[in-house]
C-alpha cells in the first residue's frame, strides 16, 4: 500500500512539474515542493522495497519450517514399514530441495498475488478518474495477460512437463555416462562413447530448443499486451492533447502509472511459472502428509500371533530365510504400520541391520544428547565383547569406518545399554551374532544368558547353532501366508 | 582479470555467431525499452504544444515500433542466447568426458568416487549461468546504459553527466555492496544446507532406531534448531539483497531529480526545446530497471566461478605414471600365456604399494581363486590385468611377450572383467548387451541370455526391448552378474576376471550362482581369474593363490 502510494506521488509530482515548467512557464525555483514529494516518494518505495524482500523470505522460511515438521510428523506416523518401500535418499531430497523449491511459491507467488488484488483496482481507479478513456483501455487489456496466461498454459502444458523432462534427461545421460566409465573402458566404448555423447546433446539441444520456442511464447504474450497497451495509452493521449480535450499534466500522470497498473499482473504471471516447477516437484511432500492423515490403522499382518513365548527365558525364533522373520518383530514394535503389540517402553530391540549414527562409540549405545551413565556403558562393553573400541572413538557415516562386527556389537551393547537402564521385559535380537567370531559370540551368549536371569525375555532370530542350542524355547515359523 | 578468471571465462563463455548475435538483440531490446517511455514522454509533451498530427506522425509509429520490439527482441534474445549455452554444453560433456576417462577408476577412490562425478555433472550444467545470467545482462545493462547517458549528454550536457554519475553509483556501489553481502551470507548458507541435509537423511535412514529408542524427539529438535539457524541466515540475505535493490530505487529517484532540475532550468532558459523536460526526467526510470537487472549477475558469477574453476581444474590434472599405460602396436589375437612376476601395484598418490611380489601364471581353460581379506588388492590385481592401472614393479607378459608391446585396444578385446558392481545403462536389454559387440543380431543375444540363465526371465516381460536401469526394471545382484557375463562373453574376452560376483547376493543363492556362473565363463577354453574372500569355493579352481 505504501509502495503504490509512494508511486503515485512519484508520478504526480513529475507529471505536475513538467506540465508547471513547460506550459505554465513558473520558474524552477517556486516548483522546489515538487522536488521535496519526488525525495519522499523515492525514499518510500526504496524502503518499501526492501521491506518487502525480507518479509518475503522471512514468511517463505517460516512456511518451511512448519511444512518440514509436518512432513516428519507424517513420515513417523506412517512408520519404518512404511519407509522400508521407499527410497530414503529421494524422501530426504523431497524434505530439503523439494521444500526449497516450494519457495519461489510462499516468498514470491502468493505475495505478489495477494498486492496484485489490491493494488490493481487502486491503479484502474486511479487513471479512471484522471482519464476515462485510459481507463477503458487499461479494463479492456488487463484481462487480456491472464486470459492469455490460461490460453498459452493450456496449449503449452504438455510440452511443459516435456521441457522438465528433456533438460534432466541429458543430465543423467552424462551421469551414466561418468559413472560407467570403468564398464566402458572394459569394453573399449569409451570413443565410440564420446561420439554418442556429441549426438545425445546435439539431439536433446534440437528438442529442447523446440520447447523453449513454445515456452517463451508465454513471456513474449504478456510483455507484448502490456507494452503495446501503453503504446495505446500513449497515443491516444497525445492525440486527445493535440485536440485540447486534455491536460498535459494529467496525461504524463496517466502514461506514468499505466505501466505500474500492468506490472504486479505480469509479475504474477511471471511468478506463476516460476513457482508452478516448484509445487509439481514438491507434490511429493503434500502427498506424504495427506497419506498419512487419511490412512487407516492397517491390520497388523502378525504371523507371531499364533506363537506364544517363554518369559523370562531365552526364545529363539527360526524358519527358512526370506519369509519376514524381522517382520514379526517389526509387527510387535508397530513398525509395518500396525498398532504396536508391546509398549515401546518396555522393549528394548535390536534390528538386523547395524544401524549407527555420526557420533562417538558412547553416544550410539547411550542415545545422542542424554547424558551418558559411565559405569553401565563400560559394563554393556563388556557384556557386548566391543574389546576393540574405545568410547570416545568417532564412528559412524563422518567417522572411522568400523568392521560389520564391530558394529553388530555397538548395536548390541546399544541393546544392553537400554534393556538395562530402563528395566526392559523384553528383549528383541534380530541376527544377534551373525558377524561375530566364535569366541566372542559365545561371550555375548553368555551375557544374554545372564539376562535371562535377570528375569529379561529374550526373543532372537538366529540361525546360529551356538544360539540355538542353548534356547529354552523354540519358536518355528514356516511361512507367511 | 586474474589468470584463474581467464580461464574460467574461456570456459564457460560461448564463442558461436548465435552467442554475438543474441548479445546485440539483448542491448537492442534494452534501447527499445528505453526508447518506448522515451518517445511516449516526448510525444505527449509535443502534442500538448503543437496542433497538428503531421508533427507527431513519426512518434507515433516510433511508439508503436519500439512497444512491439521491446517484447519481440526479448523473444528472440532468449531464443538465441540458449541456443548457445546449449551448444557450449555440447561441447564441454564430451571433453570432460575424454579427459575424466583416464582417471577412472583408479585414478579416484571408490568412496568419493560417486559424489565427485555428481558434482562434474552439476557443474557442467551451472556452465550455462555465464552467458544467460552473468554476460547478456551485464552487456545489455552497460550497453544500454551507456547510450542513454550520450544521448542525453547530447541533449543536455549538464543532464547527461548527472545520469552518468548516477548510473557510476549503481554499477560501482549498489552493486558490489549487494555482492558482497550476499557472497557472506550465501558462505554461511551453504554449510547449514549440507548439515540440514546431513541431519534429515539421518532421521530418515535411523528412523526405526530413534523411534525404538526414545531418541527421536533429541534428533527433531536439533533438525529445528538447525532450521532456524538458516532461516536467520536467508533474512540476513534477504536484507542484503533488498539493500542493493532499494539503493537502485533510490539513485533512479536521485537521477530523475536531477533530470528536473538541470531540464527545469534549461527550459527555463530556453536552452532546450520544452518537450524535452518529460524526457530528461523520465528516461532515467526505464534505463535504471535495465541497469538493475545486471544486479544479480555477480552472485551468478561467484557461482559460475565456483563450478568453473573446479573443472578447469580436473581438466588440467595430469595422468600420473601409474595411470599413463604404455602401448604398442602388436596386435593381441590368440591367447597362449598370461604371466605376473613378482609383480607390486601402487596407486597413484600413494607410497605404499598394495600389493608386492606377486606371481601369478595362467593358460587357457584354466580357473585359478584369488583370495585374501578385503583391501589385500585382489581389486587391483584384476585392475592390472585389464590395463586399467599400471605395475609399479615387476613384469607382465601375454604369450611371453611384454604386454607394453601389444595395443591396449587388442589386450583389452581379450582380457575382460566382470565387476563386482556391474554398470546396467539406462535403455532397454538389446542397448545394455549390444555395446559388448554391437554387430551381434537379436538371436545370438537370446543364445547368450538363455546360456547365462537370464532369458526365462525377460521373455516373460518384454524380452529383448525390457527396460533397465534406474527407470526400468531394477536388477537384482545376482542378475546383474548373470547380465555382466553375457555381455563379457559377448565381447569375445579369452580371459575373464570375475570380481567377488556373489557379493551382493544372499548366502542361501550364492552358491548356485557362483556354480553357474563359473561353469559359462570356463566354457570355450576361456581362462577365469575368480576373485572371492570365500574360501569354501576352493574345489572349483586349479589353484588358489592368496594376498
Amino acid at each position: 500500500m505504501l509502495g503504490s502510494a509512494a508511486t503515485v506521488t512519484i508520478a504526480w509530482s513529475t507529471s505536475f512539474f513538467i506540465s508547471q515548467v513547460f506550459i505554465e512557464h513558473e520558474p524552477v525555483n517556486s516548483l522546489l515542493f515538487c522536488f521535496w514529494w519526488l525525495a519522499i516518494g523515492g525514499l518510500a518505495k526504496a524502503l518499501v522495497i526492501w521491506l518487502q524482500e525480507f518479509f518475503a523470505t522471512r514468511a517463505a522460511a517460516a512456511v518451511k519450517l512448519e511444512l518440514r515438521g509436518k512432513l516428519f510428523d507424517a513420515i513417523n506416523k506412517l512408520g519404518p514399514g512404511w519407509l522400508a518401500e521407499r527410497s530414503v535418499a529421494e524422501i530426504n531430497l523431497l524434505a530439503t530441495s523439494g521444500l526449497d523449491s516450494l519457495e519461489p511459491y510462499f516468498a514470491k507467488y502468493l505475495p505478489q498475488l495477494i498486492y496484485t488484488a489490491m493494488v490493481t483496482p487502486i491503479f484502474v481507479g486511479i487513471i479512471w478518474l484522471s482519464d476515462f478513456s485510459s481507463g477503458v483501455t487499461l479494463l479492456v487489456t488487463l484481462p487480456l495477460i491472464p486470459l492469455f496466461m490460461i490460453l498459452i498454459g493450456w496449449a503449452t502444458r504438455s510440452i511443459q512437463d516435456k521441457q522438465l523432462q528433456a533438460l534432466t534427461l541429458l543430465s543423467r545421460h552424462f551421469l551414466e555416462v561418468l559413472r560407467g566409465l570403468t564398464t566402458l573402458k572394459i569394453f573399449r566404448r569409451v570413443d565410440a562413447q564420446k561420439e554418442t555423447l556429441s549426438r545425445v546433446s546435439k539431439e536433446h539441444r534440437v528438442r529442447t530448443m523446440k520447447v523453449l520456442r513454445v515456452t517463451f511464447l508465454s513471456g513474449f504474450a504478456l510483455e507484448l499486451i502490456a507494452s503495446l497497451a501503453v503504446a495505446l495509452i500513449a497515443v491516444s493521449i497525445g492525440l486527445r492533447l493535440l485536440n485540447g480535450d486534455l491536460t498535459l499534466g494529467v496525461g504524463l500522470f496517466v502514461l506514468l502509472l499505466a505501466p505500474e497498473a500492468y506490472l504486479p499482473l505480469r509479475q504474477v504471471g511471471a511468478q506463476f511459472h516460476a513457482s508452478a516447477e516448484g509445487v509439481a516437484a514438491s507434490s511429493g511432500i503434500l502427498d506424504i502428509i495427506d497419506e498419512a492423515q487419511t490412512g487407516k490403522e492397517q491390520q497388523a499382518k502378525s504371523t507371531f500371533g499364533h506363537h506364544s513365548f517363554k518369559s523370562a527365558a531365552l526364545n529363539v525364533v527360526s524358519g527358512p530365510s526370506g519369509i519376514g522373520k524381522s517382520t514379526i518383530f517389526n509387527n510387535l514394535l508397530g513398525f509395518g504400520g500396525g498398532k504396536p503389540v508391546f509398549e515401546l517402553d518396555d522393549v528394548a530391540w535390536m534390528p538386523q541391520v547395524s544401524k549407527l549414527f555420526a557420533g562417538t562409540v558412547a553416544e550410539n549405545i547411550a542415545g545422542p544428547n542424554v547424558p551418558t551413565d559411565q559405569k553401565l556403558l563400560a559394563e554393556v562393553m563388556r557384556l557386548a565383547a566391543l574389546d576393540d573400541l574405545v568410547p570416545t572413538q568417532v564412528v559412524g557415516p563422518s567417522g572411522t569406518q568400523v568392521s560389520g562386527g564391530q558394529a553388530q556389537r555397538i548395536c548390541l551393547a546399544r541393546t544392553f545399554y537400554r534393556a538395562k537402564a530402563n528395566h526392559c521385559l523384553y528383549l528383541l535380537l534380530d541376527e544377534p551374532i551373525s558377524a561375530l567370531d566364535e569366541a566372542r559370540a559365545s561371550q555375548v551368549i553368555e551375557s544374554i544368558q545372564s539376562l535371562v536371569k535377570d528375569g529379561v525375555t529374550v526373543v532372537a532370530i538366529s540361525h546360529q547353532d551356538s544360539l540355538m542350542n542353548v534356547a529354552e524355547h523354540f519358536i518355528e515359523v514356516q511361512g507367511v501366508e | 582479470m586474474s589468470n584463474r578468471t581467464k580461464v574460467n571465462l574461456a570456459l564457460g563463455l560461448p564463442r558461436d555467431g548465435f552467442f554475438k548475435a543474441g548479445l546485440i538483440v539483448a542491448v537492442l531490446q534494452g534501447l527499445s525499452a528505453v526508447a518506448l517511455l522515451g518517445v511516449s514522454a516526448w510525444l505527449i509533451s509535443r502534442a500538448a504544444e503543437v496542433n497538428s498530427i503531421v508533427y507527431l506522425g513519426l512518434a507515433i509509429v516510433g511508439v508503436r515500433g519500439f512497444a512491439v520490439g521491446r517484447a519481440t527482441f526479448r523473444y528472440v534474445e532468449r531464443l538465441l542466447l540458449h541456443e548457445s549455452a546449449f551448444r557450449m554444453l555440447g561441447e564441454r560433456r564430451p571433453q570432460i568426458f575424454a579427459k575424466l576417462a583416464p582417471f577412472i577408476p583408479a585414478g579416484l577412490s571408490k568412496q568419493s568416487r560417486g559424489e565427485i562425478i555428481a558434482r562434474i555433472v552439476n557443474d557442467v550444467d551451472e556452465l550455462q549461468n555465464l552467458p544467460l545470467r552473468v554476460i547478456s545482462p551485464l552487456v545489455q545493462a552497460v550497453a544500454v546504459a551507456s547510450l542513454s547517458v550520450v544521448f542525453v549528454f547530447a541533449l543536455l550536457p549538464a543532464a547527461g553527466l548527472a545520469l552518468l554519475l548516477s548510473l557510476l553509483l549503481g554499477f560501482t556501489v549498489a552493486i558490489p555492496i549487494s555482492a558482497k553481502f550476499s557472497r557472506i551470507s550465501d558462505e554461511t548458507i551453504a554449510p547449514l544446507k549440507s548439515r540440514l541435509s546431513e541431519q534429515s537423511l539421518d532421521i530418515l535412514e535411523n528412523q526405526e532406531l530413534y523411534l525404538a529408542f526414545g531418541w527421536m524427539n533429541t534428533r527433531r529438535n536439533a533438525l529445528a534448531a538447525t532450521h532456524r539457524k538458516l532461516r536467520k541466515a536467508l533474512a540476513k540475505t534477504a536484507v542484503s539483497n533488498g539493500f542493493g535493490l532499494s539503493l537502485f530505487s533510490l539513485l533512479t529517484t536521485v537521477a530523475m531529480i536531477s533530470g528536473a532540475w538541470f531540464g527545469g532550468h534549461a527550459v527555463e532558459l530556453d536552452a532546450v526545446p520544452g518537450a524535452q523536460l518529460a524526457v530528461f526526467m523520465l528516461l532515467p526510470m526505464a534505463i535504471f530497471e535495465i541497469a538493475q537487472s545486471a544486479q544479480p549477475a555477480a552472485s551468478a558469477f561467484r557461482k559460475f566461478q565456483v563450478s568453473a574453476s573446479r573443472i578447469n581444474e580436473l581438466l588440467t590434472r595430469v595422468v600420473p605414471p601409474e595411470l599413463e599405460i604404455a602401448a604398442g602396436n602388436e596386435v593381441f589375437s590368440e591367447f597362449q600365456s598370461l604371466e605376473l612376476s613378482n609383480v607390486s601395484i601402487t596407486y597413484p598418490d600413494s607410497h605404499q604399494p598394495v600389493v608386492a611380489g606377486f606371481n601369478l601364471r595362467l593358460l587357457p581353460g584354466e580357473v585359478i581363486i584369488l583370495s585374501g581379506p578385503s583391501g589385500a588388492g585382489k581389486s587391483s590385481v584384476a585392475l592390472a590385468l585389464c590395463r586399467l592401472l599400471n605395475l609399479s614393479a615387476g613384469t607382465y607378459e601375454l604369450n611371453n611377450r611384454p604386454v607394453a608391446n601389444f595395443s591396449l585396444d587388442s589386450v583389452r578385446s581379450r582380457i575382460g572383467l566382470v565387476e563386482q558392481n556391474p554398470m546396467i545403462f539406462i535403455g532397454n536389454l538389446r542397448a545394455n548387451l549390444l555395446f559388448a559387440k554391437p554387430e551381434a543380431n537379436d538371436s545370438e543375444l537370446i543364445e547368450i541370455l538363455s546360456s547365462v540363465g537370464l532369458w526365462q526371465m525377460f521373455a516373460n516381460r518384454d524380452g529383448l526391448d525390457t527396460e533397465l536401469g534406474d527407470r526400468g526394471v531394477l536388477v537384482s545382484g545376482g542378475e546383474a552378474q548373470r547380465l555382466a557375463l553375457a555381455r563379457a562373453i559377448l565381447a569375445g574376452f579369452k580371459v575373464l576376471i570375475l570380481d567377488e560376483p556373489t557379493a551382493n547376493v544372499d548366502r542361501e543363492t550364492a552358491d548356485g550362482l557362483l556354480h553357474e556362473l563359473l561353469r559359462v565363463a570356463n566354457a570355450d577354453d576361456r581362462a577365469v581369474v575368480l576373485i572371492t574372500h570365500e574360501a569354501r569355493y576352493k574345489s572349483l579352481a586349479n589353484r588358489e593363490i592368496r594376498l
